[in-house]
């Protein structure tokens, strides 16, 4: 249950509010080392996983563990090691860069003062400007100097990139990567921009409505989903029912399916409805995730 | 919804639906229980009840005032203009957007002074004038909103222009009374005045609009050069210690800014006119409730922290994942507010100093002082003036304490129950003060009930603080070792502060068994020890 | 050395930049002992998970593109010719498969499309051209 090679593990996590049922039932492991993306759509319950893991909620059934503690029990233990970047990323708006600096090394024995110089210049921020007086795509430049300069031993961004301009969203790329390329160090991120969490992470979850569909290495979820083209002789107006599809697309004598299992039976089973498969393909990420999360609703 | 007229009203009555509603239900209940009061009681006895009946009615004046300035829909700390920015873009022309929020709050005033005077007020026998009085309510709230929505560019402005500009009104009128100046004339003038705010009203809101806001780019240049030179180089050292200073910078400046603006008026009179000991005792007493008053009118809010805006609630979740434990934060406010508190007594101190001095009362302090010592043995007033300083000193500090902690709950409900409750029981009380101390024969009564009733309330505290302490030991949010060393702290407090006040105090006055439950309602415990489990609460929802 | 990749190209990426690579060494653009970018160099400039460089470049030593000299670094191996002929081979063929695919679908017969070779070829050589 609690694998010593995991950094977080999550069992069973329930959590409502009022009547919305925001997590329900969801179970992951995030191995040490890894670059994990959370994929949901916006109210998946993204957001609400990582306030939990940060000990920001109580568990109202199941648990959380990271580094092996209970981040409400022990927060000094857990916190310490993490390095977080919100999703409204709330910095104080009236500290300055160079007092947000000196605060947060208060906290942290690891802090590096030269990488934190370092970064702080590569980021183009001025020490004497006030947090509020900085565009978002500045804040969150700032945010990531606070939370990098402590090398933690885990990197938590809630959905980094949303609504930022494509040089900010490299640097966020790029302070992920650089953090993952230490040793058993771990970057845990929630985004929708799935073409940023197919080319950086190794391991994907994808939250549907608080439901977990999918948790572990993306390599396997592309290997078990395929595009498969059919073409029938003669105008078909509706797809065929085909056991593992997904989602369907096409019009007339061609359709697309979008199917989950092994190529070989999914193949047969398309020729055995009366077409034949003309092309296949490996679907992306997001064709993946839109398919599933739309397959839910039925 | 066919006119701007229409569609701003039902805004303002969708949003604000309960409370219009409780607080037409306050009317009706004040005007049910007044006509029940003339019916059963004298005419003499009725008046002062009516007049008692109105007091809580003032609250709800600032309610509604609150409601059409649009108080509760923004931040009113805010540099820029109060006004909600999102109906600057509505197809609606400026002066429709300030003119009908104005037009109805007017009208909701009047017609509560209205049913004030007519339905409570005149049938008790007071003959208050009618319509003057309507017109000085829709001009004080005509100039409160153009004050709200004014973008003054700076903060702190609004409150320094309010405090200066918001009284003019009435004290006009009343200068005017004096002078016996004819009603119309008073009422002309009136309305003269709820013209300019609606001038003034329509003027900031259009500039507003446009996003003319003044730079002060001056005074920010001085403040920045002053800033970079004062800027801190050394690090913190501890974690505990960055934590104080975050406090201290969120909250620190409020309570010797309030020192620094009010003391000075009360200090006036010192240099108008001619001292008698009465008023010499009662300036400096005066002055002493300022501190301990604005302590506990939520200095500790004043800031980022609006109680009245939603998402003002809860710890930001940079505050709440500092890898810091829950006592921690806790023990940072409260050294925050221990020097937050010694800075405004110093400031006080000071300003009493100097304004007796300037003022040559000092020789008059010095000749009371003089025959206090003949009463009573040196040590005596040495003991009296040191218990008397450390008993305010710590009871500033524990009531700005305790206004932090509504900060601490963070949740809504809660915080606005505790609010609204506190306020309609602190009236209530009020009321029945009042009632009691114009009425001597209850007087006797109430002092043989006193102690009984002090010490239920000491006791009451004791087992409030024993559950709270139960429950910090039980999530074992503060070590044993910690409330060992406070609990032995606050005990020895507690024995110097009852022996010296046993001493002092002689024993028919307050006997013993009354003076040791007065003294532990005076020192902090309860809220104290429930503010770990307040903050765990709110950290981890 | 200049390599794109695109994660939503249906082909994984780390075969992508084994592709390249291969591609690049056949057509010369990366010499022999040519040092190939570090592991965390290239992730951050292509903006991908380093394990998927790592795997990249193992797959480019077990097919005996590149070599892998302890800690200094990973270099383009000297034993270029019989690879590099049959990846230009591999290249080329893929080509010819194209190419065939569209005459038989624009209705030409095989000689016809030989013919056109030839005659596509002479002009090419012949240096004078009006």
């Amino acid at each position: 249950m609690f694998d010593p090679e995991s950094v977080i593990t999550v069992d069973r996590l329930t959590r409502r509010f009022g009547a919305k049922l925001a997590l329900d039932g969801v179970s992951l492991n995030v191995p040490r080392g890894s670059v994990f993306g959370l994929v949901g759509a916006n109210g998946a319950g993204k957001t609400t996983l990582i306030k939990h893991l940060l000990g920001l909620y109580k568990p109202q059934a199941g648990s959380v563990r990271v580094f092996a503690r209970d981040p409400v029990a022990d927060p000094v233990g857990v916190l310490s090691r993490i390095g977080y970047l919100s999703e409204d990323n709330d910095l104080p708006g009236w500290m300055r860069i160079d007092e947000l600096m000196r605060y947060t090394e208060s906290f942290f024995p690891n802090w590096d003062q030269e990488f934190a110089e370092k970064l702080r210049l590569d980021f183009d921020l001025d020490p004497a400007t006030k947090v509020k007086h900085l565009s978002r795509g500045q804040r969150t430049r700032a945010g990531l100097v606070v939370a990098l300069a402590y090398r933690p031993d885990l990197l938590v961004l809630d959905e980094p990139s949303s609504g930022l301009d494509p040089i900010v969203r490299r640097d966020i790329l790029g302070a992920v990567i650089r953090t993952v390329s230490e040793e058993g160090r771990t970057v845990l991120f929630s985004s929708h921009l799935l073409d940023e969490v197919e080319r950086v992470s190794d391991h994907v979850a994808l939250l549907v409505r608080g439901q977990l569909v999918y948790a572990g290495p993306l390599e396997e979820l592309k290997a078990k989903h395929h595009r498969l083209t059919v073409r029938f002789e003669g105008y078909r107006p509706k797809p065929p029912a085909l056991a593992g599809a997904l989602a369907w697309e096409g019009e007339g004598p061609e359709w697309t399916a979008l199917c989950h299992g092994a190529l070989g039976e999914l193949q047969a089973a398309a020729e055995a409805t009366g077409g034949r498969v003309v092309d296949r393909g490996v679907p992306s990420l997001d064709e993946i995730f839109v398919a599933r999360a739309a397959g839910s609703t039925t | 919804m066919k006119t701007p007229a229409l569609a701003i009203g039902w805004t303002i009555w969708r949003r604000h639906r309960w409370g219009l509603i409780a607080t037409a239900a306050c009317v009706a209940i004040a005007v049910a229980a007044s006509a029940g009061v003339r019916a059963c009681r004298d005419p003499g006895d009725a008046l002062q009840l009516c007049g008692m009946l109105v007091m809580p009615l003032f609250a709800c004046a600032l309610y509604l005032a609150s409601v059409f300035a649009h108080g509760f829909d923004t931040d009113l700390v805010t540099a820029g203009t109060a006004f909600p920015s999102r109906m600057f873009t509505l197809p609606v022309p400026t002066g429709a957007l300030v003119g009908w929020p104005i037009a109805y709050g007017a009208a909701a005033l009047a017609l509560l002074w209205l049913v004030i005077a007519g339905l409570i007020l005149r049938p008790a026998g007071l003959d208050v004038p009618l319509w003057w009085p309507a017109v000085m309510v829709a001009a004080v709230l005509a100039w409160m909103q153009a004050l709200v929505w004014w973008p003054f560019g700076l903060a702190w402005v609004r409150i320094v222009v309010a405090l200066l500009v918001v009284h003019l009104p009435i004290s006009a009128t009343m200068v005017a009374l004096k002078l016996d100046v004819p009603e119309w004339a008073i009422a002309a003038g009136l309305g003269v005045a709820l013209l300019v705010g609606l001038m003034a009203a329509w003027l900031g809101v259009a500039r507003a609009r446009c996003g003319v806001v003044p730079s002060w780019e001056w005074l920010t240049n001085v403040g920045t050069s002053i800033d970079q030179r004062a800027r801190r180089r050394s690090q913190f050292g501890s974690a505990s210690r960055a934590l104080a200073w975050y406090e201290r910078r969120r909250h620190g400046l409020a309570l010797p800014l309030m020192v620094v603006l009010i003391v000075p008026i009360c200090m006036l009179s010192f240099f108008l006119e001619e001292i008698t000991p009465q008023m010499m005792v009662r300036n400096l007493g005066l002055a002493v409730m300022v501190a301990v008053f604005c302590a506990g009118m939520g200095a500790g809010q004043v800031g980022r922290n609006n109680t009245w805006v939603r998402e003002h609630y809860g710890l930001s979740s940079f505050a709440a994942t500092r890898p810091v434990t829950t006592a921690a934060m806790v023990a940072a406010k409260l050294r925050a507010a221990a020097r937050t508190t010694l800075v405004a007594w110093g400031l006080l101190l000071a300003m009493v100093a100097v304004s007796l001095f300037a003022s040559g009362n000092h020789r008059l302090l010095g000749s009371m002082i003089g025959a206090w010592l003949e009463v009573r043995t040196t040590a005596e007033v040495i003991a009296a003036v040191l218990v008397a300083g450390v008993l305010l000193v710590l009871f500033t500090w524990k009531r700005m304490v305790e206004s932090l902690m509504l900060e601490m709950i963070g949740r809504e409900w809660v915080v606005k129950v505790m609010v609204f409750a506190g306020l309609f029981l602190g009236l209530n009380l009020a009321v029945l003060g009042l009632y009691v101390f114009v009425h001597p024969e209850y007087h006797d009564a109430v002092r043989a009930v006193m102690p009984w009733v002090v010490a239920a309330l000491a006791c009451l505290k004791l087992f409030l603080g024993a559950v709270a302490i139960r429950a910090l030991r039980r999530k074992r949010l503060v070590a044993d070792r910690t409330l060992l060393i406070l609990g032995a702290t606050w005990l020895t407090l507690f024995a110097v502060l009852f022996g010296t006040l046993a001493w002092l105090v002689p024993s028919d006055v307050a006997p013993p068994y009354t003076l040791a439950p007065g003294v532990l309602l005076l020192m902090p415990l309860a809220r104290l020890s429930a503010m770990p489990l307040a903050l765990d609460w709110n950290r981890h929802r | 050395m200049q390599i794109r990749v695109s994660p939503t190209d249906g082909v994984p990426i780390y075969l992508q930049i084994v592709n390249q690579v291969k591609y690049l060494v056949a057509a010369g653009r990366l010499a022999a002992g040519e040092e190939l970018p570090p592991i965390r160099t290239l992730a951050e400039r292509l903006m991908i998970n380093p394990n998927t460089v790592a795997r990249a470049y193992r797959e480019l030593e077990v097919a005996g593109v590149v070599i892998k000299r302890g800690t200094t670094g990973t270099f383009v191996s000297a034993t270029g010719s019989p690879l590099a002929r049959k990846e230009r081979l591999r290249i080329l063929t893929e080509r010819i498969d194209a190419l065939l695919a569209e005459s038989r679908q624009l209705g030409f017969a095989s000689d016809e499309l030989f013919d056109l070779i030839r005659r596509r070829d002479e002009i090419l050589a012949s240096p004078e051209e009006p």
